[in-house]
Protein backbone atom coordinates (compact mmCIF):
# COMPACT_ATOMS: atom_id res chain seq x y z
CA UNK A 1 0.00 0.00 0.00
CA UNK A 2 2.89 2.48 0.86
CA UNK A 3 4.71 1.48 -2.17
CA UNK A 4 1.62 1.93 -4.26
CA UNK A 5 1.33 5.90 -2.49
CA UNK A 6 5.16 6.30 -2.75
CA UNK A 7 4.67 5.24 -7.15
CA UNK A 8 1.94 7.36 -7.60
CA UNK A 9 3.75 10.56 -5.97
CA UNK A 10 7.04 9.85 -7.90
CA UNK A 11 4.42 9.63 -10.91
CA UNK A 12 2.82 12.72 -10.43
CA UNK A 13 6.38 14.67 -9.71
CA UNK A 14 8.06 13.12 -12.90
CA UNK A 15 4.22 14.58 -14.85
CA UNK A 16 4.91 17.94 -13.13
CA UNK A 17 8.68 18.15 -14.14
CA UNK A 18 7.81 17.14 -17.61
CA UNK A 19 5.00 19.65 -17.94
CA UNK A 20 7.12 22.43 -16.62
CA UNK A 21 9.72 21.25 -19.35
CA UNK A 22 6.73 21.60 -22.18
CA UNK A 23 5.46 25.45 -20.87
CA UNK A 24 8.92 26.06 -20.56
CA UNK A 25 9.93 25.54 -24.09
CA UNK A 26 6.36 26.84 -25.53
CA UNK A 27 6.83 30.00 -24.28
CA UNK A 28 10.41 30.61 -24.75
CA UNK A 29 9.83 29.58 -28.52
CA UNK A 30 7.03 31.36 -28.59
CA UNK A 31 8.79 34.86 -27.51
CA UNK A 32 11.87 33.83 -29.52
CA UNK A 33 9.78 33.80 -32.63
CA UNK A 34 8.70 37.37 -32.15
CA UNK A 35 12.22 38.47 -32.42
CA UNK A 36 14.15 35.55 -34.19
CA UNK A 37 11.25 34.95 -36.67
CA UNK A 38 11.26 38.61 -37.83
CA UNK A 39 14.94 38.63 -38.54
CA UNK A 40 13.88 35.40 -40.37
CA UNK A 41 17.92 34.23 -39.93
CA UNK A 42 17.23 30.86 -41.84
CA UNK A 43 18.07 27.41 -40.99
CA UNK A 44 19.46 27.63 -37.39
CA UNK A 45 15.86 29.14 -36.40
CA UNK A 46 13.91 26.12 -38.41
CA UNK A 47 16.35 23.72 -36.90
CA UNK A 48 15.61 25.45 -33.15
CA UNK A 49 11.89 25.47 -34.24
CA UNK A 50 12.10 21.45 -35.43
CA UNK A 51 14.27 20.36 -32.69
CA UNK A 52 12.01 21.82 -30.09
CA UNK A 53 9.02 20.53 -31.62
CA UNK A 54 10.28 17.42 -31.63
CA UNK A 55 11.63 17.29 -28.22
CA UNK A 56 8.26 18.50 -26.83
CA UNK A 57 6.46 15.06 -28.72
CA UNK A 58 9.03 12.97 -27.40
CA UNK A 59 7.49 13.73 -23.72
CA UNK A 60 3.95 13.68 -24.91
CA UNK A 61 4.25 10.65 -25.76
CA UNK A 62 7.29 9.14 -23.18
CA UNK A 63 5.22 10.64 -20.30
CA UNK A 64 1.64 11.96 -20.96
CA UNK A 65 0.74 8.81 -23.21
CA UNK A 66 2.83 6.02 -21.39
CA UNK A 67 5.27 4.66 -24.22
CA UNK A 68 7.97 4.94 -21.27
CA UNK A 69 6.76 1.40 -20.83
CA UNK A 70 6.79 0.28 -24.35
CA UNK A 71 10.07 1.39 -26.17
CA UNK A 72 9.38 -0.26 -29.44
CA UNK A 73 6.37 1.86 -29.62
CA UNK A 74 8.17 5.17 -28.59
CA UNK A 75 10.75 4.52 -31.14
CA UNK A 76 8.45 4.32 -33.57
CA UNK A 77 5.86 6.94 -33.16
CA UNK A 78 9.03 9.23 -32.56
CA UNK A 79 10.48 8.14 -35.76
CA UNK A 80 7.43 8.75 -37.56
CA UNK A 81 7.23 12.48 -35.49
CA UNK A 82 11.09 13.35 -36.40
CA UNK A 83 10.64 12.36 -40.33
CA UNK A 84 7.41 14.49 -40.69
CA UNK A 85 9.00 17.51 -38.48
CA UNK A 86 12.20 17.13 -40.66
CA UNK A 87 10.39 16.66 -43.94
CA UNK A 88 8.45 20.34 -43.29
CA UNK A 89 11.63 22.30 -42.01
CA UNK A 90 13.53 21.06 -45.05
CA UNK A 91 11.12 22.44 -47.52
CA UNK A 92 11.35 25.59 -45.46
CA UNK A 93 14.66 25.65 -45.84
CA UNK A 94 14.48 24.29 -49.43
CA UNK A 95 12.05 27.33 -50.09
CA UNK A 96 12.75 30.29 -47.63
CA UNK A 97 10.56 33.21 -46.87
CA UNK A 98 12.59 36.38 -48.71
CA UNK A 99 14.23 39.01 -47.30
CA UNK A 100 11.70 41.28 -48.71
CA UNK A 101 8.06 39.91 -49.79
CA UNK A 102 5.51 41.30 -52.05
CA UNK A 103 2.15 41.93 -49.83
CA UNK A 104 -1.17 40.30 -51.76
CA UNK A 105 -3.20 42.43 -53.50
CA UNK A 106 -0.63 45.15 -53.54
CA UNK A 107 -0.54 47.40 -56.48
CA UNK A 108 2.14 46.33 -59.12
CA UNK A 109 5.10 48.92 -59.24
CA UNK A 110 7.18 51.18 -56.81
CA UNK A 111 3.68 50.78 -54.58
CA UNK A 112 4.29 47.29 -54.34
CA UNK A 113 7.84 47.60 -53.53
CA UNK A 114 6.93 50.28 -50.94
CA UNK A 115 4.26 48.72 -49.27
CA UNK A 116 6.35 45.52 -48.91
CA UNK A 117 9.53 47.29 -47.51
CA UNK A 118 7.37 48.92 -45.13
CA UNK A 119 5.75 45.83 -43.81
CA UNK A 120 9.33 43.95 -43.73
CA UNK A 121 10.37 47.13 -41.19
CA UNK A 122 7.04 46.51 -39.05
CA UNK A 123 8.15 42.75 -38.74
CA UNK B 1 -4.75 -21.53 -22.27
CA UNK B 2 -2.93 -19.72 -25.33
CA UNK B 3 0.34 -22.88 -25.48
CA UNK B 4 -0.10 -25.43 -28.03
CA UNK B 5 0.98 -28.77 -28.35
CA UNK B 6 2.75 -29.99 -31.42
CA UNK B 7 4.35 -33.37 -31.92
CA UNK B 8 4.28 -33.65 -27.93
CA UNK B 9 6.21 -30.44 -27.79
CA UNK B 10 4.62 -27.72 -25.71
CA UNK B 11 4.85 -24.45 -27.83
CA UNK B 12 4.88 -21.12 -25.54
CA UNK B 13 2.79 -18.04 -26.77
CA UNK B 14 4.73 -15.14 -28.16
CA UNK B 15 4.49 -12.54 -25.54
CA UNK B 16 1.50 -10.38 -25.59
CA UNK B 17 -0.26 -13.15 -27.73
CA UNK B 18 -2.39 -14.37 -25.52
CA UNK B 19 -4.50 -11.22 -25.38
CA UNK B 20 -4.52 -11.64 -29.03
CA UNK B 21 -3.12 -7.98 -29.71
CA UNK B 22 0.49 -9.48 -30.00
CA UNK B 23 2.78 -6.40 -29.84
CA UNK B 24 -0.45 -3.76 -29.38
CA UNK B 25 -0.78 -5.52 -25.71
CA UNK B 26 2.49 -3.30 -24.55
CA UNK B 27 0.59 -0.02 -25.46
CA UNK B 28 -1.19 1.55 -22.27
CA UNK B 29 -4.97 1.25 -22.68
CA UNK B 30 -7.40 -0.14 -25.55
CA UNK B 31 -4.93 -1.47 -28.52
CA UNK B 32 -7.76 -0.55 -30.67
CA UNK B 33 -7.45 3.44 -29.35
CA UNK B 34 -3.79 3.12 -30.50
CA UNK B 35 -5.06 1.92 -33.93
CA UNK B 36 -7.16 5.56 -33.95
CA UNK B 37 -3.81 7.59 -32.76
CA UNK B 38 -1.53 5.96 -35.45
CA UNK B 39 -4.61 6.51 -37.91
CA UNK B 40 -5.26 9.99 -36.77
CA UNK B 41 -1.03 10.69 -37.05
CA UNK B 42 -1.32 9.62 -40.28
CA UNK B 43 -4.04 12.12 -41.43
CA UNK B 44 -2.84 15.15 -39.87
CA UNK B 45 0.67 13.88 -41.00
CA UNK B 46 -0.45 14.01 -44.42
CA UNK B 47 -2.17 17.50 -43.81
CA UNK B 48 0.89 19.27 -42.52
CA UNK B 49 3.13 17.54 -45.88
CA UNK B 50 0.36 19.05 -48.16
CA UNK B 51 1.37 22.47 -45.99
CA UNK B 52 5.33 22.02 -46.77
CA UNK B 53 4.30 21.52 -50.44
CA UNK B 54 1.71 24.51 -50.91
CA UNK B 55 4.15 26.47 -49.07
CA UNK B 56 7.14 25.56 -51.64
CA UNK B 57 4.67 27.35 -54.62
CA UNK B 58 4.66 30.53 -52.78
CA UNK B 59 7.12 30.94 -49.64
CA UNK B 60 6.40 35.18 -49.82
CA UNK B 61 2.61 34.34 -49.40
CA UNK B 62 2.85 31.79 -46.38
CA UNK B 63 5.02 34.57 -44.48
CA UNK B 64 2.77 37.20 -45.30
CA UNK B 65 -0.52 35.64 -44.04
CA UNK B 66 1.37 33.67 -41.10
CA UNK B 67 2.11 37.50 -40.17
CA UNK B 68 -1.41 37.93 -39.69
CA UNK B 69 -2.08 34.89 -36.85
CA UNK B 70 -2.04 35.78 -33.67
CA UNK B 71 0.70 34.03 -31.95
CA UNK B 72 -0.15 34.84 -28.92
CA UNK B 73 -3.45 33.40 -29.13
CA UNK B 74 -1.56 30.03 -30.73
CA UNK B 75 0.56 29.97 -27.03
CA UNK B 76 -2.05 30.15 -24.97
CA UNK B 77 -4.07 27.30 -26.64
CA UNK B 78 -0.61 24.94 -26.70
CA UNK B 79 -0.53 26.13 -22.82
CA UNK B 80 -3.90 25.31 -22.60
CA UNK B 81 -3.66 22.00 -24.10
CA UNK B 82 -0.12 20.56 -22.68
CA UNK B 83 -1.72 21.54 -19.06
CA UNK B 84 -4.82 19.63 -20.28
CA UNK B 85 -2.52 16.86 -20.51
CA UNK B 86 -0.84 17.32 -17.01
CA UNK B 87 -4.63 16.91 -15.50
CA UNK B 88 -5.64 13.71 -17.90
CA UNK B 89 -2.52 11.98 -16.73
CA UNK B 90 -2.72 12.89 -13.29
CA UNK B 91 -6.50 11.67 -13.56
CA UNK B 92 -4.65 8.21 -14.54
CA UNK B 93 -2.27 8.10 -11.68
CA UNK B 94 -5.03 8.94 -9.32
CA UNK B 95 -7.39 6.27 -10.40
CA UNK B 96 -4.78 3.81 -10.01
CA UNK B 97 -4.22 4.90 -6.66
CA UNK B 98 -8.17 4.06 -6.25
CA UNK B 99 -9.05 8.15 -5.79
CA UNK B 100 -12.27 7.71 -7.92
CA UNK B 101 -13.43 11.29 -7.43
CA UNK B 102 -9.78 12.87 -7.31
CA UNK B 103 -9.55 11.45 -10.92
CA UNK B 104 -13.01 12.30 -12.13
CA UNK B 105 -11.84 15.91 -10.43
CA UNK B 106 -8.95 16.57 -12.76
CA UNK B 107 -10.80 15.05 -15.83
CA UNK B 108 -13.13 17.77 -15.17
CA UNK B 109 -9.84 20.18 -14.82
CA UNK B 110 -8.85 18.68 -18.06
CA UNK B 111 -12.62 19.20 -19.79
CA UNK B 112 -12.14 22.88 -18.68
CA UNK B 113 -9.25 23.55 -20.33
CA UNK B 114 -10.12 21.73 -23.35
CA UNK B 115 -13.07 24.31 -23.45
CA UNK B 116 -11.12 27.09 -23.17
CA UNK B 117 -8.59 26.01 -26.03
CA UNK B 118 -11.74 25.81 -28.19
CA UNK B 119 -13.01 29.43 -27.14
CA UNK B 120 -9.82 31.17 -28.07
CA UNK B 121 -9.71 28.88 -31.65
CA UNK B 122 -13.13 30.26 -31.81
CA UNK B 123 -11.89 33.55 -31.12
CA UNK B 124 -9.07 33.23 -33.63
CA UNK B 125 -11.29 32.36 -36.34
CA UNK B 126 -13.77 34.81 -35.80
CA UNK B 127 -10.72 37.79 -35.74
CA UNK B 128 -9.29 35.76 -39.13
CA UNK B 129 -12.59 35.74 -40.92
CA UNK B 130 -13.13 39.84 -39.81
CA UNK B 131 -9.68 40.83 -41.16
CA UNK B 132 -11.31 39.16 -44.69
CA UNK B 133 -9.08 36.11 -44.38
CA UNK B 134 -11.28 33.34 -45.00
CA UNK B 135 -11.12 29.54 -46.07
CA UNK B 136 -11.41 31.18 -49.63
CA UNK B 137 -9.04 34.05 -49.41
CA UNK B 138 -5.80 32.48 -49.97
CA UNK B 139 -4.44 28.71 -50.05
CA UNK B 140 -2.35 29.36 -46.71
CA UNK B 141 -5.62 30.63 -44.78
CA UNK B 142 -7.40 27.32 -46.59
CA UNK B 143 -5.56 24.36 -45.18
CA UNK B 144 -4.92 26.88 -41.66
CA UNK B 145 -9.31 26.53 -41.76
CA UNK B 146 -9.21 22.63 -42.57
CA UNK B 147 -6.39 21.85 -40.30
CA UNK B 148 -7.07 23.74 -37.42
CA UNK B 149 -10.38 23.24 -37.71
CA UNK B 150 -10.54 19.89 -37.89
CA UNK B 151 -8.04 19.39 -34.96
CA UNK B 152 -10.50 21.60 -32.79
CA UNK B 153 -13.35 18.79 -34.22
CA UNK B 154 -11.20 16.38 -32.13
CA UNK B 155 -10.50 18.39 -29.39
CA UNK B 156 -14.87 18.59 -29.21
CA UNK B 157 -14.78 14.32 -29.67
CA UNK B 158 -11.82 14.27 -26.78
CA UNK B 159 -14.10 16.21 -24.48
CA UNK B 160 -16.92 14.02 -24.94
CA UNK B 161 -14.96 10.96 -24.49
CA UNK B 162 -13.43 12.70 -21.34
CA UNK B 163 -17.28 12.89 -20.17
CA UNK B 164 -17.48 9.34 -20.75
CA UNK B 165 -14.71 7.96 -18.91
CA UNK B 166 -15.27 10.19 -15.85
CA UNK B 167 -18.78 8.76 -15.77
CA UNK B 168 -17.54 5.03 -15.93
CA UNK B 169 -14.24 5.88 -14.01
CA UNK B 170 -12.40 2.80 -14.29
CA UNK B 171 -8.55 2.50 -14.82
CA UNK B 172 -8.71 0.81 -18.24
CA UNK B 173 -11.38 3.14 -19.03
CA UNK B 174 -9.85 6.39 -18.00
CA UNK B 175 -6.29 5.24 -19.77
CA UNK B 176 -7.93 4.68 -22.88
CA UNK B 177 -9.76 8.02 -23.09
CA UNK B 178 -7.03 9.99 -22.25
CA UNK B 179 -4.93 8.49 -24.86
CA UNK B 180 -6.76 9.96 -27.12
CA UNK B 181 -6.82 13.43 -25.53
CA UNK B 182 -3.27 13.31 -25.49
CA UNK B 183 -2.90 12.44 -28.96
CA UNK B 184 -4.93 15.77 -29.36
CA UNK B 185 -1.99 17.19 -27.48
CA UNK B 186 0.71 15.55 -29.66
CA UNK B 187 -0.96 17.01 -32.46
CA UNK B 188 -1.01 20.58 -31.45
CA UNK B 189 2.50 20.25 -30.86
CA UNK B 190 2.91 19.47 -34.27
CA UNK B 191 0.86 22.20 -35.84
CA UNK B 192 1.18 24.78 -33.60
CA UNK B 193 5.22 25.33 -34.81
CA UNK B 194 4.07 24.32 -38.18
CA UNK B 195 1.60 27.19 -38.86
CA UNK B 196 2.46 29.61 -36.56
CA UNK B 197 6.65 29.96 -36.27
CA UNK B 198 7.97 27.98 -39.05
CA UNK B 199 8.59 30.56 -41.68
Amino acid sequence: MEDKALSAHSETVTLVLNWAALMALSLILAFAADIGGAARPGAVWIAVIAGAAAFKSRIVLRSYLGLAKAPGALAGFFTVVLVLLGLVAVSVVIFPTPKIFPTPKAASGPQAVQNSLIHSRSN
Amino acid sequence: MGEAVCAGVQIQPAPGSETGWGPLSALPGNPLMWVLIASELAVFGLALLGYAGARARDPSGFAHAQDQLDRVAGTVNTAALLTSGLFAALANVAIRSGLRLRARSLLAAAGALGVLFLVVKAFEFAREIAAGNDIDSEPFFTLYFLVTGFHALHVVLGLLILAIVAKIATPSAIETGTAFWHMVDLVWVLVFPCFYLLR
